[in-house]
């Protein structure tokens, strides 16, 4: 076992709109070790971007983040304290946003904002060749991009060039979310080669945050799977999917057609927030075809079990 | 007309954007594609973006207007037809959008939105359009009180149902549906894709069903055609191009789709992105990006027949089909506790 990197303990955030309050993050813990590509999964609205959002302070208005602690390198900070946390930006954290074309400024030619973002982390250094090298590790020509606009270029490049603006910083840790929603299938697959394959030799470990399982199924070691803002499974991806103990994974994989094999559907009933939302039950149950009473009698247990932690009554017996 | 007659034929069909600024590069479109729909038949598109999908579907239900090529709709060339006569036939195929909330009217329930397109083309007598409606909103399974809600009030997946419902309405041979479900949630696009599927056995209208996800289409189409830049590379029933791909741009396609498996990494992958400038007319579409490619490529290589049905545009259709082989999983061990 490497040692962790970045860790997510017990993060709880409530949203507070027009004076109700509801929790859309609830206790979510985990942690990644360095060097690792990690999956984090779930619908969208199931609070996996905001929670990774909130671990560099960036948590939108309206969010109020009520506790729980980010540990990234050697120090931890209480979440609430999102001012302190917006540090971790600096220290060694980079995001790689969905929309790529979106996160580049439309006034201005590419190679000067990879460049700009050189110039502020780093000073007297040959800022021409940095930028050069940066285009070279993402698998673009500074000499034939560098001078185009956003809109001149394609969604893989744009996002290339994201990637390059995320790594001038040298991270540690980078935060991907859905970097490849955008993306034909064919650059999909290469973008996310390309990832693992930094991963592995830059000793930069990436959360990449999808909703599409398939999708992290090939290029991370583990993962955790989000519904309503709680995990509800979590750990060595290749025993999940060999096996998948929560409804809800088991849902996931059911739901989504394979490439190999025309088997039959088997949708998700509701929608992710269509359920009651007490903090002290579980969430999954108005969509979980075991639902039964213990589902509402409080949070649900955490049960570890061949290399991952399920979160779910159905278990409980088994073990006792 | 006879049952005989295809719902929708397409016959050389072609729509070339020309860009200006690169007067060198090879236009994109659609280039000469050709094909037909049988009654009660749903045929698969795929494609990366770019390939002309789109543009084909926007042509066939007359968004578009074709440079070239006709397109008949049970036996009647939709092409030639102007005035009454055109839009009495705009009836027989209809189109369902990629993102619903850009189709529907924000100011209208689901019912005047759906009745509007009832009392167009006079499909439901005046007194039954309620009960027509919710007929139709049971078939794309809708409830009952949906039907007097505005779109915000609806979540993705339900405004997708009412723009096939609407759709529907019109009672149409033959659906175009563009990325039905790519913006939505996988749990709620196997829901609108059930829906779709049942809908097919009951209704009997053709589709054509155009995405760029090759798990989709396979769920859902029993032919298939691959485009790519203009052009059909590949087509055929299914079960066969998709299993046993006889040109290299289905294999990297295939190759790229992900997968819940542990499958090592496998296949052909493509080079690069779709660059127009390194392609050249009359050469082979796919050669600058084809691992495979070789000096026949800059030929374009003729339409190889293969058994079963199976078309591809590809000097190695042939070894092509017969090499592909891949280990399966096995799925008869279901997911249970």
């Amino acid at each position: 076992m490497g040692e962790t990197l970045f860790a997510l303990e017990d993060l709880t955030i409530d949203s507070v709109r027009g004076g109700e309050r509801r929790r859309i993050v609830d206790h979510v813990d985990f942690s990644v070790q360095r060097g690792e590509l990690y999956g984090l999964v779930g619908e969208s609205g199931s609070g996996k971007s905001i929670s990774m959002m909130a671990s560099v302070g960036l948590a939108a208005n309206g969010l109020d983040v009520t506790g729980g602690t980010v540990r990234f390198r050697d120090h931890t900070r209480p979440a609430k304290d999102q001012k302190a946390l917006r540090g971790n930006l600096s220290r060694g954290v980079s995001l790689l946003f969905q929309n790529a074309k979106g996160a580049l400024n439309p006034f201005m030619r590419v190679g000067a904002q990879v460049e700009r973002v050189v110039r502020q982390k780093r000073r007297n250094h040959d800022l021409a060749t940095e930028v050069d090298t940066l285009f070279r590790v993402v698998g673009l020509n500074f000499r034939d991009l560098g001078q185009k606009y956003p809109h001149q270029i394609s969604g893989g490049q744009a996002q290339r060039v994201a990637m390059a603006c995320a790594l001038a910083t040298e991270p540690r840790l980078l935060i991907a979310d859905e970097p490849t929603t955008a993306l034909d299938v064919t650059t999909e697959r290469e973008m996310l080669r390309f990832l693992a394959k930094l991963c592995a030799e830059r000793d930069m470990a990436i959360v990449l945050i999808a909703h599409n399982l398939s999708l992290v199924s090939e290029y991370c070691r583990s993962l955790s799977i989000m519904h309503a803002g709680q995990v509800v499974e979590a750990g060595d991806l290749r025993s999940i999917f060999a096996r998948p103990l929560h409804p809800y994974t088991q849902g996931l994989i059911n739901a989504v057609p394979d490439v190999d094999s025309p088997r039959e559907l088997v949708p998700l009933i509701g929608s992710v927030w269509g359920g009651p939302q007490g903090i002290e039950r579980c969430r999954f149950s108005h969509r979980c075809p075991h639902a039964r009473a213990a589902c509402e009698m409080g949070r649900p247990p955490v049960i570890e079990r061949e290399n991952r932690a399920v979160h779910c009554v159905l278990y409980e017996e088994a073990m006792a | 007309m006879s049952t005989k007659t295809p719902a929708l034929e397409v016959r050389k069909l072609t729509k070339l954007f020309f860009d200006p600024r690169r007067p060198q590069s090879i236009s994109v479109g659609v280039r000469g594609v050709s094909f037909k729909v049988e009654r009660g038949e749903v045929v698969g598109l795929i494609g990366e973006s770019g390939c002309g999908k789109t543009t084909l579907g926007r042509c066939v239900v007359g968004l578009q207007e074709p440079d070239d090529g006709d397109i008949i709709v049970d036996g009647t060339v939709f092409s030639a037809l102007s005035g009454a006569a055109k839009r009495k036939f705009r009836k027989a195929i209809q189109i369902v959008f990629q993102r619903p909330e850009t189709c529907l009217n924000p100011r209208m329930s689901v019912f005047t939105f759906v009745r509007e397109a009832m009392r167009n083309f006079d499909t439901a007598p005046k007194g039954q359009e309620r009960s027509r409606m919710l007929e139709l909103a049971n078939l794309v399974g809708l409830k009952e009180d949906a039907l007097d809600r505005f779109p915000h009030q609806l979540s993705g997946g339900e405004r997708q149902r009412v723009a096939i419902m609407r759709a529907l309405a019109c009672e149409p041979l033959v659906i175009v549906l563009d990325e039905p479900t790519s913006a939505l949630d996988v749990s709620v696009q196997a829901q609108v894709l059930r829906t779709l599927r049942d809908l097919q056995s009951e209704v009997g209208t053709s589709f054509l069903f155009i995405s760029h996800d090759v798990a989709v289409i396979r769920y859902i189409c029993s032919r298939v055609m691959v485009m790519y830049l203009g052009v059909v590379v590949e087509e055929g029933p299914s079960e066969l191009v998709l299993s046993k791909p006889a040109h290299p741009y289905t294999k990297a396609l295939l190759a790229a789709a992900p997968r819940v498996n542990l499958l090592p990494d496998f296949g052909l992958s493509l080079r690069g992105e779709l660059a127009l400038g390194d392609v050249k007319p009359q050469e082979c579409p796919v050669r600058a990006r084809c691992p495979l490619a070789h000096e026949r490529c800059h030929q374009a290589p003729p339409v190889t027949e293969l058994p079963g049905g199976q078309r591809s545009a590809c000097w190695l259709a042939a070894d092509l089909a017969a090499d592909y082989s891949r280990p399966t999983l096995d799925l008869s061990q279901k997911v249970s506790l």
